[in-house]
């Protein structure tokens, strides 16, 4: 009877949540990897005996085949976020298709090693996610988004450290008016930085159990790049990155959305060629490890420029035709 | 019904009440006239008229009648009132103490109804039923013995026939207490620990194992290193996404002051609070100043603390306190196992309310906490069966152990709960401050009292009946463990239970797939069980960096190619690192920054975890149903609590 009547007091409805605020995502995703892993590990030495024994004469190895299939692996998942974000089905069919071929005529020219390519989707990878969380803080602040920086921050680790640096340094210029939130500026350092410390103690622990030093784990940034000095190319498949980067970025400014994942992106893009100029850090970026963080960075800017207008999203897809446009004709 | 003989045995009684169909109507137009029997109290001298007056404005705002306010208050002692009350309707008014009912004339199947609309049958002669009621107008009375002319009400307090239903029926549910879940859904008791298929799997599985060693203990060696840190490193990242999604705000049951205060106490229904107790008289104040703090209607608060029948300190302390007039005492029959869901599951079978909670005697819930969880089980929908309030620990500062408690509790209930209630997966329930749906309570048979994390196990009962648990945003403080041994025999019931808890919902596992879904199924191998492997697997995870300091990494070579190396390392060191952050984020979520350094220090606190887990996995072979008990009070901060409690108290 009474709990009848209490069912009768009007209470508003609480707030619906999107899956892109909530990040729910991520833990469902861990149960499907949960799943996918074991039965990946269990066809992976089927595939490889596949590919021994028929594979080699029809898909005979090359870095620039592989290349490509990681670039159109990470277009599939940019599409995925670009869905998460609410940016329409067609619209993100359109933006990863395009992304997907300017990047694949792209890599067509190209003569790095695997390695050096392992390098630069390290640095884009840093790139993409790091933008992505000053994204979110700027979105809906909070401990979710200083949290998510500082994770990210580890993945700086796969950067090279010239990046990483840099990163570091502008997460303590904007957060440091959190202080007071996190209970004082040791608690702040510590709330953005352990991740990234207690990453980089392991990788130093572990690289020494494994034996020979840092340099024995295959993760550790190497001196990818070396011989790939920078310098300006006339050519414009090598240039599309720029555009690709300026674009976006004047889209954002049109839209009205640009902030803070824009001055980290413009840092990054500023800073970072001219890194040269500060001999102690180690390992500068090459030019294939800027092309790649600035195809990134201006990737997740875009993903992250959502709710798009119609005008808006012509807007983007122009910029970005206009870039896939200048790989082809490069 | 009725024993010849008993009928002989009866005294001669003279119908002094009407039956209910005429004695209702003109009991009711008496409840109508508060006045009279506030008048009628204080020309008693039971209550002065300034009380009466207040107490007609407490009736008002509760929605309450006048006598539950007064009894609410502790302004009027039960019996007397009842007297006085009895007089008011005109009907007949007996101590059941002197003239006990007829134990032949109770019906098993109407017990609850007994406790919940406070009756018994009382005797039987000449063809006329005589019932023993404490409120001879409600409408259920009217509505269950109104057609019949052949029924005489005569009238006592609700605290004596709760104490008559005891001494009738208590044997009887002593013994469904115990046997009640096991006889009703034998497969959700852990009366057998494991069955017989799983003695089949497990001893299939060490065959294999043995066998494989065998004929190549190195690979063997990798393939089950591998798996295992599969799992945990699973484990790890899943438990790391569920805590930053719970660092959104918006996560999780939050209910604002504003929809609290929209909630009327008339359409309150009643609440039952269990607090199950055993040895602990001294920390009694707490808990009786905590309940008196309660935001709730006070008539529609059924307290029931519930003790041992042979634990006289408590019993006698409460006593002394003037307890035993606002909360009922109910004293639980000694039997084996003796644990606290047993003692629940007894009080359970006199509980009254539509909803239910537990409190451990030492609590300090928030005051609004009850209206908060009718708030969220008004916006979360009939599937809810539970709402867990946040736990944590008024005495963090104590010492080192107090602390990581303290975080520990944060990560849990602020941070991994909230999440798993966002995505509906099953959640495991802490020890006290789950609200219950009581009727869905009783549904799932209440407790298993062969589990020693009862409360775990009772949410995943849940999720695989089909009914969703929620966390709501109140915090209810405890104290913290402060001492060593008492933590490791705590910590061992915890892991010893969550290993109980595993073995059987584990028994039929595609079952389980079904009900919960392949999401909430993995989440619980993953949290459940990655919590159980972790504590144990922590120290073999740990012997190769052991040696490897110890400098004789080369003899580990064999066993751990350096592929295997490098994920047995991730999850030691990378693991460790992430619970350290995710410490960190806990106490920042919890506002309690000074605890933020601290959390540099969780691999410590992890270690005694697996010391914790040996234990338990020990006592679960040799003694499965044993119950760790928990000293409470120990805590210096408890002694100021008691002190400052006692004051309110007095």
């Amino acid at each position: 009877m009474a709990s009848a009547r209490t069912h009768r007091t009007k209470l508003p409805a609480p707030p619906e949540l999107s899956i892109r605020k909530t990040g729910e995502w991520w833990p469902r995703a861990i149960l499907k990897g949960f799943v996918l892993l074991p039965i990946a590990c269990l066809l992976l030495p089927a595939l490889w005996w596949w590919y021994m024994s028929f594979g080699c004469d029809i898909l005979p190895y090359s870095t620039n085949r592989l290349v490509a299939l990681c670039v159109l692996a990470a277009c599939v998942l940019w599409h995925q976020h670009l869905l998460v974000e609410r940016i329409g089905h067609v619209c993100s069919l359109l933006f990863a298709g395009l992304l997907a071929g300017g990047c694949a005529l792209s890599v067509q020219h190209t003569h790095y090693s695997l390695q050096q390519w392992l390098h630069a989707f390290g640095c884009g990878l840093f790139i993409y996610a790091i933008q992505w969380a000053f994204s979110l803080y700027e979105r809906q602040g909070g401990l979710q988004a200083i949290a998510s920086v500082a994770l990210v921050l580890s993945i700086g680790l796969f950067a090279t450290p010239a990046v990483l640096i840099l990163c570091v340094l502008l997460c303590l210029i904007l957060f440091f008016k959190e202080r007071q939130f996190a209970g004082g500026i040791t608690n702040l350092l510590l709330l953005l930085f352990t991740p990234l410390l207690l990453c980089f103690f392991s990788l130093v622990v572990l690289s020494f159990l494994y034996g020979g030093g840092p340099a024995g784990l295959w993760w550790i940034p190497l001196p990818s790049a070396g011989s790939v000095h920078l310098q300006i190319s006339s050519s414009l498949h090598e240039l599309w990155p720029v555009i690709f980067g300026l674009a976006t970025l004047l889209g954002r400014v049109i839209a009205g959305k640009a902030g803070m994942p824009d001055l980290v992106y413009l840092s990054v893009a500023i800073v970072s060629p001219n890194l040269r100029l500060v001999p102690w850090i180690p390992d500068q970026p090459s030019l294939l490890d800027l092309s790649v963080m600035l195809i990134c960075g201006a990737a997740c800017l875009l993903a992250t420029a959502s709710p798009l207008k119609v005008r808006e999203r012509f807007l983007f897809l122009a910029g970005l035709a206009a870039a896939a446009g200048c790989s082809l004709w490069g | 019904m009725l024993a010849d003989n008993a009928i002989d045995e009866l005294p001669e009684y003279e119908p002094q009440s009407p039956a209910i169909g005429t004695r209702t109507s003109s009991a009711r137009n008496a409840f109508r006239e508060p006045a009279r029997l506030g008048d009628l109290l204080v020309e008693a001298g039971m209550i002065t008229p300034a009380q009466l007056e207040s107490a007609l404005a407490q009736q008002s705002s509760w929605g309450a009648r006048l006598g539950d306010v007064l009894l609410a208050m502790g302004w009027v002692k039960p019996l007397e009132f009842y007297q006085i009350l009895a007089g008011h309707f005109d009907v007949s008014f007996v101590n059941l103490k002197e003239e006990p009912a007829d134990a032949a004339l109770f019906d098993p199947t109407e017990y609850a109804d007994y406790a919940k609309h406070q009756y018994l049958p009382w005797r039987m002669r000449d063809g006329i039923l005589w019932i023993v009621v404490a409120d001879p107008t409600s409408a259920w009375m009217e509505q269950r013995w109104g057609h019949r002319d052949d029924v005489y009400f005569v009238m006592t307090s609700s605290l004596e026939i709760l104490a008559e239903l005891q001494r009738v029926a208590g044997a009887q549910f002593s013994e469904d207490a115990v046997y009640y879940l096991a006889n009703f859904a034998p497969e959700h008791s852990a009366r057998t620990v494991v069955t017989t298929n799983q003695k089949f799997w497990i001893v299939g599985l060490l065959v294999a194992v043995t066998g494989a060693l065998w004929l190549s203990p190195v690979i063997t060696l990798i393939v089950l290193n591998s798996l295992l840190n599969g799992f945990l490193l699973f484990s790890f990242l899943f438990r790391l996404a569920l805590c930053t999604m719970s660092c959104n705000d918006e996560i999780g049951q939050s209910v604002s002051k504003e929809e609290v205060a929209a909630l009327k106490d008339e359409d309150l229904p009643i609440y039952t609070i269990l607090v199950p107790m055993y040895k602990e008289p001294n920390v009694l104040p707490i808990l009786a100043a905590a309940l008196k703090n309660m935001d709730y209607p006070k008539s529609k608060l059924d307290i029931k603390l519930v003790l041992e029948e042979n634990d006289h300190e408590t019993i006698d302390a409460a006593r002394a306190l003037g307890l035993a007039s606002i909360f009922e005492i109910v004293c639980v029959p000694d039997s084996l196992p003796k644990t606290k869901p047993k003692a629940c599951n007894y009080a359970l079978r006199l509980a009254r309310g539509e909803y239910l909670t537990i409190y451990d005697a030492e609590d300090k819930p928030e005051p609004d906490q009850l209206k908060k969880v009718m708030v969220s089980f008004h916006r979360m929908g009939k599937k809810t069966a539970c709402i867990q309030a946040h736990l944590n620990y008024f005495n963090a500062e104590e010492n080192w152990l107090t602390r990581m408690f303290t975080l520990e509790y944060s990560l849990w209930f602020d941070l991994f709960l909230p999440a798993l209630d966002y995505l509906r997966f099953p959640i495991p329930l802490g020890g006290t401050s789950n609200h219950f749906d009581l009727k869905k309570l009783r549904e799932v048979g209440g407790w298993d009292p062969f589990n020693v994390t009862e409360d775990a196990d009772l949410g995943l009962r849940f999720a695989a009946s089909g009914y969703h648990v929620g966390v709501v945003d109140s915090v209810t403080y405890e104290e913290a463990n402060s001492q060593g041994g008492n933590w490791i025999r705590q910590r061992s019931r915890w892991i010893k239970g969550y290993i109980q808890t595993w073995l059987v919902n584990m028994r039929h596992p595609f079952g389980l797939l079904h009900r919960v879904g392949w999401k909430g199924f993995l989440s619980f191998q993953l949290f459940i069980g990655g919590t159980i492997a972790s504590g144990l697997t922590y120290p073999f995870i740990a012997i190769p960096f052991v040696l490897w300091f110890m400098g004789q990494s080369a003899a580990l070579r064999p066993f751990f190619p350096p592929s295997l190396l490098l994920v047995s390392s991730i999850n030691l060191v990378a693991g460790n690192s992430f619970l350290i952050y995710l410490s960190m984020l806990a106490a920042v979520k919890r506002r309690n920054t000074a605890l933020l350094p601290y959390a540099l220090t969780v691999p410590g606190y992890w270690l005694l975890q697996s010391v914790a887990a040996y234990k338990a996995l020990w006592q679960l072979i040799t003694n499965p149903f044993y119950w760790e008990k928990t000293t409470h009070g120990i805590s210096k901060n408890t002694q100021d609590e008691i002190a400052r409690a006692t004051g309110t108290v007095d």
